[in-house]
């Protein structure tokens, strides 16, 4: 199985399931986490 | 530190040196679920904003006059979540739970047994966290970022800051929460129902399997970092005994549990277990295990216990959590008192409920309040 390296905010609704209540809180935590690994495999040092 | 932390501090300190604490230490244990529902919040939606979550530990604290801080304001649901774990699964009530699940097939007990660690790293883990399986290259990097990402929205809004702004006792520090051997092996690896199987099955193997996993969890033990100054705890919830007769509780159970309990105070490590379901048949073997342990209970008769218990140990629990449910505050207050004249005569025991609140619909907070404030009048010496 094979992951998109990072996912969207659209692509994470729809891999996580998240109902309306979960894009509140936890969705922009997923995008944080994305963003973290974003970060990780850019940094060039 | 406060003169009231201080002293709250002390009653811990004594206890754990076995000497009789001026009261008895009052431990209550209301969960983050219970205090977000409290706060009229949703375990879908601010259940994962630690802002809230610090919101509703913080009202526990303001409420609820235990020695401990009541409530935690932490929680890892979002890198459960997003880590796809198997071990930590949300239900349709929003609470994560860890399921029935076996990540270990029956004829991989050789391969365990050989080299635990290797298994738990190589074999295990990718099957438990679904990240793991799926991004084969980044899956490690994502799920510990995950995990960072998440404990640093608590920074500085956590227990520490909770537990001094209200000055309860810090003394005890959770080194480590892991399992007794065997219910390593049913938790973890195989699950309740399948290692009742194997223990018929291949009873040798469930048992070598143990001395694996003791040996896995003694590694990771000589990895702890104490704290100094505090009484450095490795909690052992234990699950598989009460449903063990008396043969198979020998055989597969305690002698492991208790190397392992000895491998705890070995290096310098307090352990605090907690018996799950009914432990009175096996409240002789507790008298067993070396040192000073702190001891819950969860459905053991106190009365046995005191008569019973060597008193080098420190009891603690008893008080029925469904009394919070039905009871009038009256009641409760006497339940208490009734409680106490029990197990506080011998200057060992810790008061807590058997089971941690974990509904709304579990406890009024004015029952909570009724049990607290009783415990810590009524239990002074």
């Amino acid at each position: 199985m094979s992951r998109k390296l990072i996912l969207s905010k659209e692509e994470l609704i729809e891999k996580y399931n998240l109902n309306e209540e979960e894009q509140v809180y936890l969705l922009p935590i997923l995008m944080d986490i994305e963003d973290a690994v974003r970060r990780h495999i850019t940094s060039p040092v | 530190m406060s003169n009231l932390q201080a002293e709250r501090n002390q009653l811990y300190a004594d206890i754990w040196a076995g000497k009789r604490p001026k009261r008895v230490p009052v431990t209550a244990m209301i969960s983050l679920e219970y205090a977000i529902q409290h706060q009229g919040y949703s375990l879908f939606r601010e259940y994962y904003s630690p802002k809230h979550c610090f919101e509703a530990a913080e009202e526990m604290a303001k409420l609820i006059n235990s020695d401990n801080l009541p409530t935690n304001p932490e929680n890892m649901a979002a890198a459960y979540r997003y880590s796809m774990s198997k071990f930590m699964v949300q239900g349709r009530d929003g609470f994560y739970q860890h399921p029935n699940y076996s990540p270990m097939k029956f004829e991989e007990y050789p391969e365990l047994i050989k080299d635990p660690f290797a298994y738990w790293a190589n074999v295990v883990r990718p099957r438990i966290f679904g990240i793991l399986e799926e991004d084969e290259r980044y899956g490690e990097l994502r799920l510990n970022l995950a995990r960072s990402v998440v404990a640093s929205k608590y920074f500085g809004m956590g227990t520490p800051q909770l537990v001094e702004k209200y000055e309860r006792a810090n003394i005890e520090h959770m080194a480590m929460m892991n399992t007794a051997p065997l219910d390593y092996v049913a938790d973890f690896l195989r699950n309740f129902s399948d290692i009742c199987i194997d223990m018929r099955r291949a009873p040798q193997w469930v048992a070598d399997a143990a001395e694996a996993a003791l040996q896995f969890i003694c590694d990771s033990l000589d990895r702890v970092k104490k704290v100094p100054g505090k009484i450095n705890m490795v909690v052992l919830p234990l699950h598989m005994a009460p449903y063990l007769n008396p043969k198979n509780f020998e055989k597969f159970y305690f002698p492991t549990f208790k190397k392992l309990i000895e491998a705890i105070q070995e290096r310098g490590l307090h352990a605090s277990i907690y018996c799950e379901h009914n432990w009175d048949p096996h409240l002789e073997a507790l008298n067993d295990l070396p040192g000073r342990v702190q001891i819950g209970f969860e459905m053991a008769d106190p009365k046995l216990v005191v008569e019973k218990l060597d008193k080098r140990h420190i009891i603690s629990t008893f008080f029925h959590t469904h009394l919070l449910r039905t009871a009038t505050p009256e009641q409760v207050s006497d339940a208490v008192k009734r409680l106490l004249d029990i197990v506080a005569v011998n200057g060992n025991y810790v008061f807590a409920m058997n089971k941690p609140v974990l509904n709304p619909g579990d406890a009024s907070i004015e029952n909570i309040q009724a049990m607290v404030d009783t415990a810590v009048e009524y239990g002074v010496y």
